[in-house]
This record gives C-alpha cells, structure tokens and sequence, in this order.
C-alpha cells in the first residue's frame, strides 16, 4: 500500500465530490483518492499539518485541484504547492467550472500542469476525469506488479 | 538876375527831380503785387478810397468804379469790417502803424490779407489820411489750413478708434492719449497728459513693457508684444501692444485683449473639468465592468455547477436503475439530461457574447478573401458531404481589424447560410464585397428558407428566433454576436429576406 500513491481531490461541492469519485470508479482507478473541502484541509493534507500531521509518507500522484474553495482558494494551494522543493514536482490538475481567461493565465503562470472546464454533460466529464487521472496518476506512476486495490478512503 | 535865373534852374531842375520821383513812385504804385490804398478821413468814423493801386482790383475782382471815390464801409464786406475800422481807429489814435490779419469774402473769393495802416497827420496834428497796405497770404492760409485740417482730421480718427493709442515723449511723458488709452489706462486723460509713465504707474520701469518701449525709443524700429499689466489695485490686464517710433517718441497701439484671456482660461478650466467628469465616469464604467466580469464569473461557475449535477446524477440514475425503468421513465430521463445540457450551453453562449463587449480589440491588417476561404473550409466537415453547395466567394478586401472578431462574423454568417439552405438540393451561398467612398460592405447572400422582412428587426436580438429549434437547430445568439462585433469595428448591420426566397446578411465597415 505504501507505494501506491494517492490522489488528492481538493472540492467543496458534495455534489461534485461524489461525481467525480464515480468517474474515477468508472474506469476502475487503483488510487486511494484524498478529499479536501477547502483550501487550508488542502495544504493541511500536502504539507503533513493538523489532522494530517501522521498521515503515511509520500506525496499524492496528482491534485485535481478546484479552483474556488472556502478559506483558501485553488490559486493559493496552487501558488504555495509549487513554491515548495518537495512538492513542486506533483501534477496539478485545474478542475473548475471557470471559462475565466484571468484564471485560465494565472494557474499556468503558476504551473499548472492541465486545466479542466468541467463539461455540463457527464459523460464529457468522465471522459476529462479519464483522460487526465489516469495520464498522471496511472501512466505517469506505473501501477505495482501487485495487481488493483479498489480501496478508497473518504476523509470526511 | 542870375539869381533868378538860377532859382529858375533849381526850381525846374527840382520840378523834374519830383516828376521823374513821383513818375518812378507811380510804377512801383501800380506794378507792386501787394495792395496799397490811400484813405480820406471823413467826419464820424468815415473812411473814403482816394486811390487804390492796381493790385487791389486783381485780388479782389472789384472795378475801380466799386471802389474808388467810395466809402469803406462800401467796399470792406460786414464781416471784417468792424475790425477794419477798428485798427484805422487805434492807429489814429495811437499814431503809429497799425498790423492785422483779415478775411474778407470779394468776387474773386476768400481772401487772406496781412494788413499795415499808417496814419497821416496835417501840420495841426490832426489825422486827415491813411495809407494801407495789404500783403496777400491767401495761399499760406490755405495751406496752412490744409495742414490743419489734415492733423485734424488724423486726430480724430486717433481719437475715436476703438484701440488705445497714446503717444509717450522721449522723456517719458504722455503726450497724447485717446479716450479708449485713458478708460484702458483706468485714468483721466488730464491726469495723465503732461506727467511721466513713471509718475503714473510707479515701478513701470522694471516692466518688460517698459524696456520695448525703450528699445522703439532708441532703436526706432517697431516692436509687438503681449503684455499682462497689473493694475495699481491688484487686477491684471492683457494687452497687445504694438509699438510704432514717431518724430515725438513712441506711439502705442494698445489692444484689450483680457477677455479673450480670461475666456480661454475659463475655457482651460471647463475642460479640465471635462476631462475630471470623463476620468470619473470611466471610472464608473469600469467599476460597472467589473461588478459584470464578477457577475458572468459567478453565472459561469455557479449556474454550471448545478447543471452538471443535474446531468450527471441523471446518467447515473440511468446506470444504476435502467432494468427497472420504463420506455417513459427512460424517456424522461433523457429529456431532463438533454435539457440539461441545452441550458448550459445556453448558459455558455451568453458568456461568450458578453465576452465580445469586455475584450479588448485588437486591430491587425485582415486578409478576408483569405479569411472567408478558411471559415468555408472550416465548416465544409459539418456538412458531411451530403450538401450540394455552389460557393460564390468575389474578391475580398484587407481591412484593419480584429482578425478572431472577424473571423467570428463570418462563421456565424456564413454557417447561418449553410445551416438554412439545408432543405435546398443545391444551394447557393455569395460571399461578396462593394467599395463606397467611406466604407466596405459586405453580404452573404443565400438561396435558403428566408425568412419574413416583418421581423427583421428581431433577427439580430440576443436569443431572438425565426424558426423552430426542431428545424434548425442553435440558441440564436449569432447574430447579436455578429451585430456586436461590427459595432466595435465601427460599422452597422441589417439584412433583407423574403420566406423561401432566400437572405442577405449585410455589414459594413469603415474605409480604412
């Protein structure tokens, strides 16, 4: 279990929570999946502080990060994330229902690795949730020899 | 005897000495130019020619018979009459010669005489002749009169001129002011003729004013200068001055020109004012610009978010219960999903038309012909190749403008053109241009469906449509699309249609 990284889904809306665990089930996703409910649980999570402070070593595979959240707001996670040596080499994912053109510039600015306009139509965001998960979670991180573990851990 | 004799001899001898006297006496008498008279002194005041020289009657143009034998008061017209007599009077009485000068009117005209009377007396002392003579300046008066009149004349338009004139001595004093120059000056022309520029206005001296006056003065060539002058009391007055050397010093010409500086300052501050009033309302704008980039942020996230949920809730519902649903349940399903998605794509075409107003442009050379080519080859996919479509694409010109702006018109036009010919078996799209003196115009002409001229005015409205969505599919923001875009460039839209017969889609832009 150590050497299967996890994915970080920083996202307030339950609703959405919900969904995009379905699509990642959807297509079978080994990954523990990670959910922050807002920015501070987010750098909580990747930094080792508060509830996450004896969490299991290692950083997550990749961070679908939203882009509006409570407290802290994605920009923020994104900005602190990549100014840190250690963290700075995990892949972030923009998952926002954002056509913005300011935050479309400022995440990449910021060194975002992909960017998602969430679809209105699920199946289009199925098929975004597959693309990108699975690119950087499972193509980028080859999954151990040791065969699929559907186990999925909700924090909250 | 020889005495006699010689009395006799002397007395001839003496005789002829008088004759060849008197005749010598008598040609100067009667060749002389100026006028010389003989007087009788007559009881109360009477004066009588006794003889009057020839050059009398040239001057005059009187006879001898109006004159000689005649009373003075018969010959001297009224008008200098009593100053004749007079002078004979003071010159009896004085007795010595009398000087004047007199006009009198005769048949030969105004003349102007300079007279000298001396009175005769006998051996009792009384005055019983006078002997006159006139000396004619006529022409002196004349033309000292013309010069008079010509000064005069000059003085009076400097006088009442509407600009300031004054005259300032080389020793600085006024020696003449019109009464614009006095009211200019703010002081009384008798207060200022006669006294110093320095008396009057102390401190003048140091005035740039002052050291041109001083230059004309001493260089004798003409200056012109603007002058702010400030008043003993405090007010300040403009004034173009222009300075003109004359025999007497320096003339100044003096123009008010205070109001118009005081209108142009007025203007100044009107228009920064203006300006102040503009920068706030573009502030005002912007901030309005803001609060709907904020607002179209917040309808882009937050009307999208419950869509998606709708739609995705939806298809798991399908996956998780589509054994046990119905033909109907399945049907409703399938509407709430698709409605789902028309909404949000509702949702996406509103965003993108607000977009076209807060983009900024940017204006590049545009090769259209290049352009329309590309959006046709662009949209030739769409229509599967199960369209039979005759492209009429004329020449094209470049323009100056926003070439993804642009290209967005045409896409909406020309894909409009496709999408409504869609029932023709063979269709006919023109792309075309005309060239007018300021602008380009453009049209995309199509054999399709048209549609009716009575509701031309809603076709360019935001989600304004002519035909039913089962038709002819689309929300109907294109065209408020195109219609915006091209009142950015500067230019207009309209269009003309008939139902079955086809439409034109015009637009203009500016010449560049």
């Amino acid at each position: 279990m150590d050497n299967l990284k996890s994915i970080l889904l920083v996202e307030d809306n339950i609703k959405d929570v919900e969904l995009t665990l379905e699509a990642l089930d959807e297509y079978n996703l080994v990954n523990e999946v990670v959910v922050a409910r807002d920015g501070v649980e987010a750098l909580d999570y990747l930094f080792q502080r508060g509830d996450y402070r004896s969490r299991p070593e290692g950083n997550p595979a990749v961070v679908l990060l939203d882009l509006k959240l409570p407290k802290v707001d994605g920009l923020e996670v994104l900005r602190q994330l990549k100014s840190d040596e250690q963290l700075k080499i995990v892949p972030v994912v923009m998952l926002t229902s954002s056509r913005e053109e300011y935050d479309l510039m400022e995440s990449y600015k910021l060194g975002v690795n992909a960017y998602v306009v969430k679809p209105v139509d699920f199946q289009e965001f199925v098929e975004a949730i597959k693309k990108l998960s699975i690119f950087w979670a499972i193509m980028n991180e080859p999954p151990p020899s040791s065969g699929r573990d559907r186990s999925r851990k909700y924090t909250r | 005897m020889l005495g006699t004799a010689q009395d006799i001899t002397e007395r001839k001898r003496g005789e002829e000495a008088l004759k060849a006297s008197e005749r010598q006496i008598s040609l100067i008498y009667s060749n002389v130019s100026d006028i010389i008279f003989y007087l009788a002194v007559e009881p109360d005041d009477r004066f009588r020619f006794l003889s009057i020289n020839e050059a009398f009657f040239k001057a005059t143009g009187l006879t001898e018979n109006q004159a000689v034998g005649k009373l003075v008061h018969e010959v001297i017209p009224e008008p200098s009459l009593a100053l004749v007599i007079g002078n004979y009077k003071k010159a009896m009485q004085e007795k010595k010669t009398v000087k004047w000068e007199e006009v009198s009117v005769y048949p030969a005209g105004k003349k102007y005489g300079e007279v000298v009377i001396t009175p005769m007396f006998d051996a009792r002392g009384n005055c019983t002749h006078l002997i006159g003579a006139v000396h004619d300046i006529t022409e002196r008066k004349r033309a000292e009169e013309e010069i008079r009149n010509a000064e005069m004349r000059y003085r009076t338009t400097l006088d009442h001129m509407l600009e300031s004139c004054q005259i300032i001595g080389f020793d600085w004093r006024y020696l003449y002011l019109n009464d614009v120059a006095a009211k200019q000056g703010r002081r009384l022309k008798e207060e200022l003729l006669g006294r110093t520029m320095m008396e009057i206005y102390p401190g003048i001296e140091n005035t740039q004013m002052f050291a041109m006056i001083r230059r004309c003065m001493q260089e004798r060539i003409p200056h012109r200068m603007e002058n702010e002058f400030t008043f003993p009391d405090g007010t300040k007055g403009w004034f173009d001055l222009n300075m003109e050397p004359v025999p007497e010093g320096t003339f100044i010409l003096s123009v008010d020109v205070t109001k118009e500086k005081l209108q142009a300052e007025q203007l100044a501050k009107h228009r920064e004012h203006l300006e102040e009033l503009v920068s706030e309302r573009t502030a005002q704008l912007e901030a309005t610009n803001k609060e709907l980039e904020a607002f179209s942020y917040s309808v882009s996230h937050d009307l999208r978010a419950p869509l998606r949920h709708i739609d995705g809730y939806v298809d798991l519902l399908q996956k998780h219960a589509v054994s046990s649903l119905g033909d109907k349940s399945r049907h409703y399903l399938k509407t709430i999903s698709e409605s789902a998605k028309h909404m949000g794509r509702l949702i996406d075409d509103l965003l993108a038309f607000s977009h076209i107003n807060r983009t900024e442009m940017r204006t590049t050379t545009v090769d259209l012909e290049r352009m329309v080519k590309e959006v046709v080859n662009g949209l030739l996919p769409d229509t599967n190749g199960n369209r039979n479509i005759d492209w009429h694409i004329d020449k094209l010109p470049v323009v100056q403008g926003d070439a993804s702006l642009l290209r967005l018109v045409f896409t909406n036009l020309i894909s409009n053109a496709v999408k409504y010919t869609s029932t023709r078996k063979e269709a006919l799209i023109e792309i075309d241009c005309t060239a007018h003196e300021h602008e380009n115009v453009f049209f995309v002409r199509d054999n399709g469906v048209g549609f009716d001229m009575q509701y031309v005015d809603k076709l360019f409205g935001v989600f304004q449509r002519l035909h039913r969505s089962e038709d002819f599919e689309g929300v109907g923001i294109g065209l408020a699309n195109v219609r915006r875009i091209i009142h950015r460039h500067g230019g207009k839209t309209w269009a003309e249609g008939a139902p079955e017969r086809g439409a034109t889609f015009y637009f203009s832009l500016p010449a560049p």
